[in-house]
This record gives structure tokens, sequence and C-alpha cells, in this order.
């Protein structure tokens, strides 16, 4: 049992040091999976936002729905570096979006994102206050955040 | 008879409203598409509603405004729009038969757009058109993929109308922008005057279509 533990856990090891080893060399398709799936990511995002978004278009909005989304986009905001290996941009055989000048200003990059995690914070906090005039203005922000990123990072359609 | 010797006389064959109807969602388009293209979506959704009101008015006037308005003056069967293209009509006062297909076309393809615009959300799901809080984010999505695909439908379409008109102005000698634009057209043939619907009826469709387009831009509520 034990022996079996460990065998996997350097099968796993290795292979996450062979995701790294070959991240300059990914094959088209395994990058288009990587972009794929933050895009999934970014649409939960979106999903969440929407159903903010749709609770404040309500005569009487709920504030417990509007701080449990903010809250999963606060989850998802922090992890969205995380959704940028190097090398899964614009490439040959690769449709994407994200822009070079990601990894060109990593920092700029995870600031913004973290501007995201705050925006969705604070909102989640001011719903739990019950204040919702404070939740509405909070909520603005996630849609300016988004924005704020979107229009550097993201190519422009 | 007839001929060149014989004197023109005009007559008054598009109305005020239809005129202003006509050269709006020329306007219309080409800033719903360029609020678009620059990002500004909060214009753009404000435009879309002013299109809904514009439409909706068009529909009422076609039920009820003057004659060469109206849907049952001008929409003809396949047999008559045959004969058109035989060239075995009488003059059209107004829409020919294969004019009235361009005009349901454009007025159809415009409606639905509108309707998509409704749901449609951004890629961001962050601006949405007021109807979208109905219907979920995938659905919302879905209804841009429409939106998209059907503005380039409408922009084939008016380049085909736009060609028609050019190939009536060079080929057949018949300019039909002046008219659109003066709401008058000189006949050789002495033609029936269209029926003129009142100022008052026109005001009642602008008020109607306004107000329903109000309450759709609020969401249906009030």
């Amino acid at each position: 049992m034990r022996k079996a533990v460990i065998v996997l856990g350097s099968l796993a090891l290795s292979g996450v040091a062979f995701g790294q080893l070959s991240a300059a060399a990914r094959d088209p398709a395994t990058v288009q999976k990587i972009v794929d799936a933050r895009v999934a990511h970014y649409k939960q995002i979106g999903k969440a936002n929407k159903a903010i978004r749709d609770e404040l278009g309500q005569s009487s909005p709920n504030l417990a729905t509007i701080q449990t989304n903010a809250s999963v986009i606060e989850a998802l905001a922090k992890q969205i570096p995380s959704w940028f290996p190097k090398n899964t941009g614009q490439q040959p055989g690769v449709k994407s979006e994200a822009l070079p000048v990601i990894w060109e200003q990593v920092p700029t990059f995870k600031q913004r994102a973290a501007g995201l995690a705050g925006a969705a914070h604070q909102t989640a906090a001011v719903a739990a206050s019950g204040n919702l005039d404070a939740t509405k203005a909070a909520a603005n922000n996630i849609g300016a955040a988004c924005k704020a990123c979107h229009d550097t990072f993201r190519e422009k359609k | 008879m007839g001929g060149r010797g014989r004197a023109r006389r005009s007559i008054k064959l598009w109305d005020l409203p239809l005129r202003l109807v006509h050269w709006s969602l020329v306007v219309l388009l080409a800033s719903l598409w360029w609020t678009w293209k620059s990002g500004q979506t909060q214009l753009h959704e404000k435009l879309g509603y002013i299109t809904l009101g514009i439409l909706l008015f068009r529909l009422y006037w076609g039920l009820v405004g003057s004659s060469t308005a109206r849907f049952s003056q001008f929409v003809k069967g396949p047999r008559a729009i045959a004969a058109y293209l035989r060239g075995g009509s009488p003059t059209s006062v107004g829409h020919n038969p294969l004019g009235a297909l361009s005009v349901l076309l454009l007025l159809g393809l415009m409606i639905v757009e509108v309707g998509f615009g409704l749901f449609t959300q951004d890629v961001d799901g962050i601006e949405a058109g007021s109807l979208a809080t109905y219907v979920s984010y995938e659905t919302a999505d879905w209804a841009r993929g429409w939106h998209e695909l059907l503005f380039n439908l409408i922009l084939g379409v008016v380049v085909l109308h736009v060609i028609a008109i050019l190939f009536y102005l060079v080929v057949k000698r018949d300019n039909l922008v002046s008219p659109m634009i003066t709401g008058s057209k000189a006949f050789d043939e002495d033609v029936k005057a269209p029926r003129m619907a009142s100022i008052a009826n026109a005001l009642v469709g602008i008020l109607l279509s306004s107000a329903i387009a109000w309450f759709v831009s609020k969401g249906l509520t009030l």
C-alpha cells in the first residue's frame, strides 16, 4: 500500500517535472486545451457576474445570492495567473485572444487579476452587511475590473 | 398619347413618417455598427431600443398608415412578382412586387436582429440587452452569436438593396432615391394618387410604439 503511494507520488512528480520541461514545446492541440480550459473558467466568472447583475435588476434583490456569486468570482479571480502558463498564448494552430503582453507584463497582469478579486471580495462583504446601494456600487467595480484587464490584455474584436 | 411631349404629373408617393423611418434606419444601422465596433456598448443598447421603437412604428404604419406604406397594398404573391419580372405589370405606385420582397426581408431581418439583441450579453457578461435577465448565461451567449451573424446578413441585403436602386437609376432610368427624400414622384401615366394617412394616426402610432419600446427597454417591468 505504502509502496503504491510512493510509486504514484513519484509518477505524479515526474509528470509535473515533464510538464515544466516541455512547456516551451507543447503541441498546438495541448495548448488549445489549456486555452479552452481558461475560457471555460472565464465563462464561470461571467456567469456569476450575470447572476449578480440579474439579482440587482430585481425589485428586491436577494443579497445572499449576490454574496455567494461574488465569492465565486473572488475565488476564481485568485486563480487567474495560474491559467496562463508560459507559451500558451497566440501561436500557429491555436485560437486564443490572449495577447502576448500578458507574459511581457506579468506584474501588471497579476495586479489586474488581484483587482478583480478585490472588487469581488468587497462586493461579497457589503452584500453581507445588507447595504443594497453599496452592493450595487461594489458590483459595478467587478465589471470595471473585468474591463480594465480586457482592455490591455485581450485581443479586440 | 404618353411619351415625352406629355407633361409629367407629380404625386405624393411616400408620407413623411415613412421617409423618416427609412432614413433613420439608415443612420441607425451605421451608428449601431460603429458603437459596437468601438466598444460603446451602452450607447449601442440605447440605439437598439430606439430602433425597436421605429420598427414597431413601421409595423403599425404597415397596417393602418398611408396606402403606399400598407403591407396589404404592396405585398404580392409569386404570380404578381413573375408578371412584374416579365414586364407585364401596370406601373407600380409605391413598392413594386419585387421591391416588396426587399422591404419584407429587410424589416423582418431587422426585427429578428433587434429581438436577439434584447437577449444578447457582451462577451464578458457585463452589458446585456434588457431581456437577457430572463435567460441563462449560455442562452445570452448564443443570442450574441445570432446577433452578430444576422447583422452580416442585413448588410448583405442592404448591399443588394442599393445595387437594385442603382440598376433602376442607370438601366431603367427610374430615380427611386429622390422620391424617398422629397416624398413626391412624377409619373408619365395617369396613376391613382395614394391615400395619405392623417397626422393624428401617425401620432397614435408613435405614442404606442415608443411606449412598447420603453417598456421592453426596462426589461418588461414598470
